[in-house]
């Protein structure tokens, strides 16, 4: 049939160029068919998902809502290529509801058979398979997984690493917070809110006591890391915290740290010498808190802050002034007059007049 | 998108739900309508404004904080300073669980605030309860 092609007349470039075209043409009718066969695999497999999707999404709703659903409803059958959507519907219907309704989609869980496909899947080797386990076996609270889930607590990856931890916690929060609790520090690539979000499931009673300990026998720049999640315990256990770290410690960093914490007036040591720190920002941090203190016996702290070498300081200190409960109008006046260095006299002045007073 | 048909719907038992998560604006919109609401769902916060200004007042509003385009705050103040909506309840059901964002959303007027993740049966009870003072404000006046 392509004899014309091989006769004699034809020289070599021309046969040359004859047989390029075709290679041409050849691979491009292929590559259209392949493209074609990619896209009409995406589309069937995007319609196969949406119809799992919506098929399990109203199963999963009516099991929030109620637990006879939860435990009753008939279930479909889920497709081994199928089981990935179902686990992260699932998984990410779990991460939005509590309660009641967290205990009926794990009863669901179970029915649907997620423990088994979770473990099996830890196995595998694919990273995104171990997470998606990780995830589901802390969501399901399954117990007999727990020493599989806190084998990956200590991963190089953080990814495994973290939804280990979390999972942990959905687990038995007790147990989990005191091993993870003194990894914190150790573990700087944890996302911060998602070591927030751990301690927060574990709730402040859990947390406290571990993460006192853990404070106090922190290295310096370990503490001022760890102060940054301390809001999350129990007042009382905070107020000794920063008392402790205030009373004990000199480091700047630490101390500025400890003194963002001071809420209300409830014995904070060492003020005098606060306001006399080396650190212009220790300083600056004690004149915010006299300022939220507001007690009359520190005015004198404040006065002599108002005429540090520091603008920041003296700013603050300012501010903290204008903001005295005792302090009216004529008061800061008074007190403005009184000022012998120009300087804590301009900025008082200036505070006075960030709030209207000048 | 806004449905058409809720621009003429009676304002009876509905609720707006601002919510840009598909799955959470689901599940909402399935509890909401198994215990007799009418839900209306604005994705982002662009169709929670431009339901605002193109449907009647309902009877009280679930709304997200995060959203695409205009922030959940805005959203309040927004709706606190329409002559028309300002008296609707509104529901902050919200990720952020931090203080300072609970009393910013309180000091702009949200009437509520739920933690996410959330417990539906709390959530529900807490719609009656908004629902209903309101409706005792209106007999009163």
């Amino acid at each position: 049939m392509l004899e014309w092609l091989f006769r004699s007349e034809f020289d070599a470039s021309a046969t040359v160029a004859i047989w390029s075209i075709a290679a041409v043409l050849t691979t491009t009718v292929a590559l259209f068919v392949y493209t074609l066969g990619l896209r009409l695999t995406t589309i069937v497999g995007t319609r196969r998902r949406a119809r799992t999707v919506r098929q399990w999404r109203s199963i999963l709703a009516s099991a929030v809502l109620s637990a006879d659903a939860a435990g009753t409803l008939k279930l479909p059958i889920i497709r081994a290529n199928n089981r990935t959507d179902v686990m992260e519907e699932w998984n990410r219907l779990r991460d939005t509801v509590g309660g009641d309704a967290a205990d009926n989609l794990i009863l669901l869980g179970q029915r649907m058979g997620l423990p088994a496909v979770a473990r099996k899947r830890l196995r595998r080797r694919r990273i995104q398979s171990k997470i998606l386990a990780l995830q589901t076996l802390g969501h399901l609270r399954d117990a007999p997984s727990r020493s599989a889930i806190a084998s990956y607590v200590a991963h190089p990856n953080l990814a495994l690493s973290i939804t280990a931890a979390v999972a942990l916690v959905d687990i038995d929060a007790e147990t989990a917070i005191e091993t993870l609790i003194p990894m914190i520090a150790g573990r700087r690539d944890w996302p911060r809110n998602r070591v927030s979000l751990f301690l927060r499931m574990a709730g402040s009673e859990l947390i406290s006591e571990p993460m006192y300990r853990a404070i106090r026998s922190a290295k310096n720049e370990d503490k001022t890391y760890l102060l940054q999640f301390v809001h999350l315990v129990e007042p009382e256990v905070l107020e000794a915290l920063v008392i402790d770290i205030i009373r004990g410690v000199d480091d700047p960093s630490v101390l500025s740290a400890a003194l963002k914490l001071v809420r209300g007036y409830s014995g904070v040591p060492r003020l005098a010498a606060l306001t006399r720190h080396r650190s212009w920002y220790v300083r600056m941090q004690a004149a915010k808190v006299l300022g939220r203190i507001g007690q009359k016996e520190h005015l004198s702290f404040l006065e002599s802050l108002l005429r540090d070498r520091e603008w920041w300081v003296r700013y603050r200190a300012a501010q903290a002034i204008a903001s005295l409960p005792f302090m009216g109008p004529n008061s800061l006046r008074r007190l403005r007059d009184q000022q012998q260095d120009h300087y804590a006299a301009d900025m008082l002045q200036q505070a006075m007049a960030e709030v209207g007073l000048a | 998108m806004l449905n058409p048909e809720h621009l003429n719907a009676t304002p009876v038992n509905r609720v707006l739900v601002v919510e840009d998560n598909a799955h959470t604006a689901y599940l909402l919109e399935f509890m909401l309508q198994r215990v007799g609401y009418d839900p209306i769902i604005a994705a982002n916060g662009r169709d929670a404004l431009s339901a605002i200004d193109n449907v009647s007042p309902v009877d009280v509003i679930l709304l997200d904080l995060m959203l695409p385009y205009v922030s959940g705050y805005q959203i309040i103040q927004d709706i606190r300073s329409n002559p028309l909506w300002q008296h609707v309840p509104i529901i902050v059901l919200s990720g952020k669980v931090l203080e300072q964002d609970i009393v910013k959303a309180l000091d702009l007027g949200a009437t509520d605030y739920v933690s996410k993740p959330f417990k539906p049966q709390e959530l529900l009870a807490r719609i009656r309860r908004v629902t209903s003072d309101a409706d005792q404000r209106m007999a009163q006046r």
